[in-house]
């Protein structure tokens, strides 16, 4: 127990300064310190998470409006923010809050942009804590679709120049794409904005670039229709003449199949639309024609990581070097907090797998004639092997441009 | 280590230090400022280019000239001016701000387009339910002899990925404006006006 004496001659003491117990200060440290840096890693992680699991097992049961209310108070710093403004906005669109859908995409498109830039408090943060303290800006292909997904919306309210704006923002985002995958359904649906407002050199541009995407189909540049490729000559099911005649209209549907919620595309094919749905529609009781799968974000996102695995790995690396390092240096000065903090470091090792989740796997569009005075359709989602899986009627939205008609459709 | 006296030291001068500047920096403050006076945040459109386009089209218009001479306050149409650009741009507000300054002159005369099925309403409302000698006649509305269109396009470049500490994006705007004549089909006019803004971010921050 220290005296008086010897703590008038502790070589920190000097005279006129406040008297504090040499040994106080290192041992409220010693007790404090870990719980202080946990508490704070955790109010990091912890709290946005749970609102958004909660959200989107709401959402993956169809609870649109319960999944939007979940998500109406976003996290307040930037982290997580555009994630949650992402899946608020899914969720707003399959409710039919396109407006809603908008906003939030609009504004997390605004934050992605605000958020290119190198943090270092969050770089060296992230070298000490795991990369979830870095700012959450998606995936390459999560940041096109944003974009397209906004364009959709667009296209549900009538605003067609709003959604070209959205397309040229699509093609804009898909250029430069250092090694990561290119998404022929965002370009048919830039390529379809392009269309509505009369810009068909730009739209036959992303029709052939979305054709040379899916060799499995063929894609008629100056129509948009879309059938299975065959190795013959010409297909006669395309128009030879744009546009076609006016005693004809078309439904340009975009229909979303599943969710993206699967760790890779072997789990996927586990649940219940199997690897290759398809929908048929269905007006007045006869059979108007099918989608075809442009694009599967579950194999996006494998591409995606795949290009990213050797820097996430180098970067893994570096930071269990670093913490090994902090370890040991403060175990140096005193063993016990030394393991205290090799635990909390090692602990709070986890992966980043924050990741846009109430995407759909399957992006797929029917592009069929109809009646010009078409009010509703039937639309019936199949498996692979033809077996219906799911029927709805659709009355909302359809949107009326010249002789095409909008709409867009998701199955769970 | 750092003893807990420097430390509380430390602590003290920082408080004295905001303190003595009036906590400036962490008092709210509204201020009224013109807006051709604002200084441009980023390179894409703002309201100074609202200002200035309204004003240097409407002046080229008019210094065209139009309307046309012999023609006595012509009547014109606003249909718009088309969004060609990358970004959610509020055209109204452009082509209003056009059309405001040619009506100001005192050359032209406007309909108002945009109010059409509004105007409709209102007269079938008053031939319903307006004494005869308050309600407006009907079939009395001017038609338009000229239609003002145009469109805004923009063409962005960023500087390509490489080790620098700052990027550049340069932004250019071309906004187009054109009157034609609704009997002959003819484009009695075209103007165009463009700028350039470079704007520079940093790519490290904190």
């Amino acid at each position: 127990m220290p005296t008086a004496t010897t703590l008038r001659h502790e070589p920190s003491l000097k005279r006129g300064r406040v008297f504090f117990p040499a040994g106080a200060a290192r041992c409220i440290v010693r007790h404090t310190a870990p719980w202080l840096v946990a508490g704070c890693s955790l109010l990091v992680i912890g709290c946005a998470t749970q609102r958004l699991e909660h959200a989107r097992s709401c959402f993956a049961t169809g609870q649109f409006a319960a999944a939007q209310a979940e998500l109406a108070k976003l996290p307040k710093g930037t982290a997580d923010r555009v994630l949650f403004l992402m899946e608020r906005g899914t969720a707003a669109q399959a409710a039919g809050d396109y407006h809603g859908s908008i906003n939030d995409w609009q504004e997390a498109a605004r934050l992605i942009e605000a958020l290119d830039y190198l943090s270092v408090s969050r770089s060296s943060s992230s070298l000490v804590i795991n990369d979830r303290v870095q700012a959450f800006r998606g995936a390459p292909f999560e940041r096109t679709l944003l974009r397209t997904f906004t364009a959709k919306s667009y296209l549900a309210l009538g605003l067609w120049e709003d959604a070209a704006v959205e397309a040229r923002n699509v093609v804009a985002s898909l250029q430069n794409l250092n090694g990561f995958p290119d998404d022929a359904y965002s370009r048919y649906v830039a390529a379809f904005c392009f269309e509505m407002i009369g810009a068909y050199d730009d739209a036959a541009l992303e029709y052939r670039a979305a054709a040379s995407l899916v060799p499995y189909l063929r894609i008629s540049d100056r129509t948009g229709a879309i059938a299975p490729a065959v190795t013959n000559p010409p297909d006669s099911s395309f128009a030879s003449v744009w546009p076609a005649p006016t005693n004809a209209a078309e439904l340009v549907c975009f229909v979303l199949i599943g969710c993206a919620s699967g760790d890779n595309e072997a789990c996927a094919c586990a649940n219940h639309w199997g690897p290759d749905p398809f929908a048929e529609i269905y007006a007045e009781n006869r059979y108007l024609g099918r989608s075809y799968c442009l694009a599967n974000t579950l194999a996006l996102r494998t591409a995606t990581e795949a290009r990213l695995t050797a820097i996430k790995a180098a970067k893994t690396a570096a930071r269990v070097l670093l913490k090994d390092a902090i370890a040991r240096q403060v175990s140096k000065e005193d063993q016990l907090l030394g393991s205290l903090a090799w635990l909390l470091l090692f602990s709070l090792e986890t992966p980043d797998t924050r990741r846009w989740e109430t995407l759909p796997q399957f992006l797929q569009v029917a592009r069929v004639p109809c009646p010009a005075d078409l009010k509703g359709y039937t639309i019936v989602f199949r498996g692979a092997g033809g077996q219906a899986i799911e029927q709805r009627v659709v009355t909302s939205p359809l949107t009326r441009h010249g002789r095409t008609i909008f709409s867009l459709c998701r199955a769970l | 280590m750092m003893s807990t006296y420097s430390l509380f030291k430390g602590s003290v001068v920082l408080a004295s230090l905001i303190s003595l500047t009036g906590c400036q920096a962490f008092r709210a403050s509204v201020v009224t400022r013109k807006p051709e006076e604002a200084r441009p945040l980023t390179a894409k459109y703002d309201q100074s280019d609202l200002i200035a386009w309204g004003q240097i089209m409407s002046e080229a218009i008019l210094s065209h000239p139009f309307p046309p001479p012999g023609e006595d306050h012509p009547i014109l149409v606003d249909m718009g001016i088309q969004n060609r650009t990358s970004s959610h741009i509020d055209m109204k507000a452009i082509s209003d701000t056009i059309t405001t300054k040619l009506l100001e002159s005192g050359k032209i005369r406007l309909v108002n387009a945009s109010r059409r099925d509004d105007l409709l309403k209102e007269q079938g409302y008053q031939l319903a339910n307006c004494t005869e000698e308050t309600r407006v006649r009907i079939g009395k509305q001017l038609g338009a002899r000229y239609m003002l269109t145009g469109s805004l396009v923009e063409i962005t470049q960023k500087e390509l990925p490489q080790i620098r500490l700052s990027k550049q994006e340069d932004t250019y705007y071309q906004l187009t404006v054109e009157i034609t004549d609704l009997e002959t089909g003819l484009v009695v006019l075209r103007k165009q006006k463009d700028r350039l803004r470079s704007a520079r971010r940093p790519v490290v921050g904190w």
